[in-house]
């Protein structure tokens, strides 16, 4: 396999070569020199711990919070902000993150093939304070499922009114929703 | 796993990556085919999107620091509506609880015992506030200036925001001096005493 001293044949996939080839133009590089790049990115993405195939669908994601206009605050931030907020109107601001749920639904809807599986992933990328989510098909029905041991009650009622504003974005209707203190199942139909 | 009908075409690189490559393959299981037919999708993807394979990496540590620091990311529109209401209601306890949390991730670098603790603060706090076209940090020997602009904060976001830098940066035994501040426009100006 070896070509020369230092160089080393690699197969690829015929038909992703004129993407490769337009993407290192695009760059300014040669394929050759693009492939080592990838290979370089490929050892950091390992060392890191990450899965090469997830690094994608978070790219896709992180990529439409950027356009959205995602924004990183500290999580005690936001807890005191739902406090406050939610002290003596506590519809006006459940409207509020339902609203803003059913427009980021509208953009995952038209953004991606698969706007179901992008709401797992956006769940999984922007809210670490869950330690469990899943979003599932199971024949006709949706299932979104989030645990969080430190979501407080207020908090989650909100999570569930913005996923739920996202579901309606996609033109799901809710049909079943239990809530708990830290705990989130709801199930939609289309 | 790829089909072996698939078309393939050889292309070279050097020697010692594809050794390295090739056995993190193996470790996943995988043929080093399989694995870079994966890496060229993903950079395919990313060049869609204007971004290069590296900046996809380099975005996924900043959202992992971002993590292990207590941020959540949220929506900008979201966060500046719930912003304006807790301003409206408790303006103090508001601005309490942004220094508060300032001077939490400002004293998770200033206690790290690194000499470079207060860049690594700043290149990590800049990058998580993308929301902000411009956010310089200037230090000039004992003293910092901070220069935000951001036409989308919101008045109170603004004030909060810079009430975290000011938390941040007593962390690091900077006292404000000088602080300009309003709707989406922050200057501050800390110093730092220095013992003789």
């Amino acid at each position: 396999m070896v070509q020369r001293k230092d160089k080393r044949l690699v197969y690829v996939n015929y038909d992703l070569l004129e993407e490769v080839a337009k993407a290192s133009r695009n760059r300014g590089e040669t394929i050759t020199k693009f492939l080592e790049e990838s290979l370089v990115q490929a050892l950091k993405v390992t060392k890191a711990g990450y899965d090469l195939k997830q690094l994608g669908d978070f790219f896709e994601v992180l990529y439409a919070q950027r356009i959205l206009g995602g924004v990183f605050v500290p999580l005690e931030v936001l807890n005191f902000l739902t406090n406050t907020a939610l002290k003596d109107d506590k519809t006006s601001l459940a409207k509020v993150w339902f609203e803003n749920g059913t427009w980021h639904g509208r953009y995952l809807k038209e953004r991606f093939g698969d706007p179901v599986k992008s709401l797992g992933t956006f769940l999984e990328v922007s809210r670490w304070d869950l330690s469990e989510v899943e979003v599932k098909r199971v024949g006709t029905t949706i299932r979104v499922r989030c645990i969080s041991a430190v979501l407080s009650e207020e908090a989650t009622h909100l999570l569930s009114q913005f996923i739920e504003g996202i579901m309606q974005g996609f033109d799901c209707k809710l049909q079943k929703c239990d809530l708990l203190k830290g705990m989130i199942v709801m199930e939609f139909t289309h | 796993m790829e089909s072996s009908a698939v078309r393939r075409k050889t292309l070279v690189a050097r020697e010692d990556l594809v050794n390295r490559v090739a056995e993190i393959a193996k470790g996943q299981g995988c043929s080093l085919f399989e694995l870079v037919n994966d890496l060229f999708r993903l950079a395919i993807v990313s060049d869609k999107l204007n971004f290069s394979l590296r900046q996809v990496v380099v975005d996924r540590k900043v959202v992992e620091v971002a993590k292990s620091s207590g941020f959540v990311l949220g929506l900008e529109r979201l966060w500046y509506e719930m912003a304006d209401l807790a301003y409206k209601k408790d303006k103090r306890g508001a601005l309490k609880s942004w220094f508060d949390s300032g001077v939490w991730f400002g004293s998770r670098y200033a206690t790290s015992g690194n000499s470079s603790s207060f860049d690594q603060f700043k290149s990590d706090l800049i990058a998580f506030t993308w929301n902000a076209p411009e956010f310089e940090f200037n230090l000039v020997k004992n003293t910092v200036f901070v220069k935000v602009t951001s036409p989308r904060f919101t008045e109170a976001y603004t004030f909060l925001f810079s009430s975290f830098i000011v938390g941040a940066l007593d962390s690091f035994g900077y006292q404000l001096i000088s602080e300009e501040v309003s709707r989406g426009i922050i200057r501050l100006e800390a110093q730092r005493s220095v013992v003789e």
